[in-house]
């Protein structure tokens, strides 16, 4: 794990690369992508390796850090204006990306929970920056003040909550965190201790109640921005459920109540996302549905529902960061975000509707695709939990898969509106950048047990 | 100013506060304070645009006042236990006429309508005076005080302060009112340390005041006087990176330094069970780290459109002596975190 962490910040040093900064990057972020795989544990059961004094990787951490690693040089694939900014401008842009990724690799690799926290903050400060420097509208301010205000917010609480724990139980260690018993002084203060603990959480996943920072984020934001912020800082909420959740075996009534909130959230996101005008802010509405699944299952904390959220989350955050670089392939070419304008790109690109095919279908959750293996075992789970909720998840699948056709119906097979609109070539670039994100997914088919080992 | 007279002046205001900080008896503390006041007036005073002088007066005024307040409340407890010792506080008459004193003097709510006046005056070198070393002095007696009669006028003034700070620098668009106001509300999380543990709040002071003042030196540097100015202003382009850093370290971002003022308080208040106060101090740094943020955007994360000759003057006029203690005072708001573990040497 040390020589991930080392490999990783060491790789800020190749931003002084004269010409060629960009591709050295992308090659040393590759190496260590490759080193990181050496982490995924195989055993099928969930058990600390890599351990170290304070560093350790498990089957949970282990995926997320992989997909860390793996969406690094993609985003570095994924932006071509920054290109256009002066020397010192593209380093620091290079610098706030390498950083965010290494303050990721210590998040899910740290075993002090206060270290966790300040590298969970850490993540903060490089995102703000890349949403409010090289975003491209004048909302950009409002969106990096939205962001930064709904996650410190939630995060305020967890941090009085770490310190609370602290004093309880002498110790900060996860892994011990199964052995520890909180005792709060009356009925209510144990729920309250796991509600302030939880909210960091359900405000980073987004679960609906919480969720108005992503849309106007990520519409915002760059698109690396956009793919760091989809693919891995949203899962940075579950990641944080399920290791917390150790500490409170019992809040029956409160997690009760925010399932239901959860899997309604996923209900009525899936109905706002057939009535978005801009693409970006309907993939952002379709990660707030996907994720309010994924919090629903890991607050329900059996077995399957959190084998299950490990799955949704790993490939959702290849799918969604893959709809947002196809987002940005499209926007770069248009300037225009709109749904009524990009339409019908089948009749002028080559290779593009079969990827956009692809990510729409993995994103409504089509066998053999690990989507749906993921949504199986939560909403599996759910409805073993309470068979009431079997409705409602049910109509949200389904508005999941008529929004994800939208999407692939109106930028593939609808006429296309502008018809004297120069359109550059796909260039392999960008080809390439989806296929990387499309091909862990069709491996993961043949390995599921890479991705969803979690054993209580 | 005559550098023999600057120099004399700053060697009695050193002087002033260090008999503050050295004695025993209440006259010579007294004494110090009134010296630094009296010392630094010349040098407030000396440009001579009206603004400055009416600061001055303010200031003046509200100083000698609290410190005739100090002397005053010192002299019940000679009343009552027969000594000028300092150390020996015992009647809680005396207590708190001495506490009203020192927030006054401090600038904590509610006693605070001066600070921000006094301080949207004065150019920014006498900013640092005032906003940074005149603190250590009352802090000092503050802190020594907190041992022997514990009570919790000083947490209420605190949760005051941290308040206070927040919502009143969210209207603000002087730089130097912004950042009085911030004073304001840390200096309301350092003195609620002072109820349970004094010697953490002394290191939160030091942490407080070193990232102020590699703040109000970069202000000065680039004449940052009002928020319009600070998209055009001609600091080196690192210098607003680090000045965007040292605001969010104040701020209490992790993992840059100004975290541990933040989360050393959290400690000390949960290590004496004292929960219920908690809420008010993160929702006044929330509040405060608006402002904060709107200052960093303004600063390097906008581009207004920018008069060519603006981007030119970027390269002159920027040796002076501030730089190197910019630059040593900027690593510890980077580095910070890493002064962690020295808090539990206190406990």
């Amino acid at each position: 794990m040390l020589t991930l962490l080392s490999v990783s910040i060491s790789t800020i040093v190749l931003i002084n690369v004269k010409k060629w900064n960009w591709n050295a990057l992308f090659v040393a972020l590759a190496m260590m992508t490759f080193l990181s795989i050496t982490t995924v544990n195989n055993s099928g059961s969930a058990s600390w390796s890599f351990l170290s004094h304070s560093l350790a990787v498990d089957s949970l951490s282990a995926p997320l850090i992989i997909l860390s690693c793996w969406l690094a040089p993609l985003c570095f694939l994924a932006q071509n204006v920054v290109k256009g900014n002066s020397g010192s401008l593209q380093n620091g842009f290079l610098a706030l990306t390498c950083s965010i990724i290494f303050f990721l690799l210590l998040t899910f690799s740290s075993l002090n929970i206060l270290s966790f926290f300040i590298c969970f903050e850490a993540t903060l400060i490089p995102t703000l920056v890349l949403i409010t420097r090289w975003g491209a509208n004048v909302e950009r301010l409002q969106a990096g003040t939205y962001f930064l205000f709904y996650t410190l917010f939630g995060s305020l609480p967890l941090l009085v909550s770490i310190v609370l724990i602290s004093q309880t139980t002498s110790t900060l260690m996860i892994p011990i965190s199964e052995i520890v018993t909180l005792q709060g002084n009356t009925f209510f203060s144990i729920n309250i201790w796991w509600i302030i603990t939880i909210v960091a959480f359900l405000v980073k996943m987004p679960v609906y109640g919480f969720h108005l920072w992503l849309p106007k984020a990520h519409v915002e934001a760059p698109v690396a921005g956009s793919m760091i912020l989809a693919a891995i800082l949203l899962k940075l909420g579950g990641y944080g459920i399920i290791r917390m959740n150790a500490y409170f075996p019992d809040v029956t009534t409160l997690s009760a109540i925010l399932t239901v909130i959860c899997c309604w959230g996923a209900l009525i996101t899936s109905i706002l996302c057939t009535r978005q005008t801009d693409l970006k802010a309907l993939i952002a509405y379709s990660s707030v549905g996907h994720m309010s699944l994924v919090a629903a299952g890991t607050i329900v904390f059996s077995d399957w529902t959190i084998s299950g959220a490990i799955m949704l989350m790993i490939a959702h955050g290849l799918v969604s960061s893959a709809l947002f670089a196809l987002a940005n392939i499209l926007y770069e070419r248009t300037h225009t975000r709109n749904i009524f304008i990009t339409r019908g790109f089948k009749m002028i690109t080559v290779l593009l509707p079969f990827w956009w095919l692809i990510s729409c279908a993995a994103n409504l959750g089509l066998p053999p695709l690990p989507n749906l293996i993921g949504e199986l075992y939560i909403i599996t789970g759910i409805i073993s939990w309470s068979i009431f909720l079997a409705p409602i998840l049910g109509v949200a699948t389904v508005f999941g898969a008529i929004y994800s056709l939208l999407i692939y119906q109106n930028t593939n097979t609808q006429s296309i509106v502008l018809s004297s609109m120069s359109f550059n070539e796909i260039s392999p670039r960008e080809h390439i950048l989806i296929l990387f994100h499309l091909l862990p997914l069709l491996s993961i088919i043949v390995a599921p047990n890479s991705c969803m080992v979690w054993s209580n | 100013m005559n550098r023999l007279v600057n120099a004399f002046l700053l060697t009695s205001l050193i002087a002033g506060t260090s008999l503050v900080i050295f004695s025993n008896h209440w006259f010579p503390i007294w004494l110090g304070l009134e010296l630094s006041t009296l010392s630094i007036i010349p040098l407030l005073s000396y440009t001579s645009q009206s603004r400055s002088v009416e600061a001055t007066l303010k200031y003046f005024l509200v100083q000698a006042f609290s410190a005739a307040l100090l002397l005053n409340g010192a002299v019940p407890n000679l009343w009552v236990s027969n000594s000028w010792d300092v150390n020996s506080i015992t009647s809680p008459i005396s207590y708190f006429i001495i506490t009203a004193a020192l927030i006054i003097k401090l600038g904590l709510a509610p006693c605070h309508f001066w600070f921000p006046d006094v301080l949207s005056g004065l150019p920014f070198l006498s900013t640092i005076i005032i906003a940074c070393w005149q603190k250590i002095a009352p802090m000092f007696l503050l802190l020594s005080l907190s041992n022997l009669v514990s009570s919790e006028i000083i947490i209420v003034c605190s949760i005051l302060s941290v308040l206070v700070g927040g919502w009143g620098g969210l209207n603000q668009i002087s730089v130097r009112k912004i950042l009085a106001y911030s004073s304001i509300g840390h200096l309301g999380w350092v003195t609620c340390v002072a109820f349970f543990i004094p010697e953490v709040s002394y290191l939160l002071f030091l942490f407080y005041i070193l990232n102020n003042t590699a703040i109000l030196l970069i202000c000065h540097n680039g004449s940052l006087y009002y928020l319009s100015s600070l998209s055009k202003s001609n600091v080196v382009p690192i210098t607003a990176i680090l000045f965007s850093i040292a605001l969010l370290s104040l701020g209490g971002l992790p993992p840059l330094g100004g975290f541990i003022n933040k989360v050393i308080p959290l400690i000390v208040f949960s290590l004496n069970g004292n929960n219920f106060i908690i809420p008010f101090f993160l929702i006044g740094s929330l509040i405060s780290l608006f402002f904060y943020i709107r200052i960093v955007f303004n600063t390097s994360l906008t581009l207004f459109p920018q008069h060519s000759l603006n981007i030119v003057s970027s390269r002159t006029g920027n040796s002076s002596l501030s730089q190197p203690i910019i630059s040593t005072l900027i690593p510890i708001t980077i580095w910070g975190l890493l002064l962690l573990p020295i808090f539990f040497l206190f406990i």
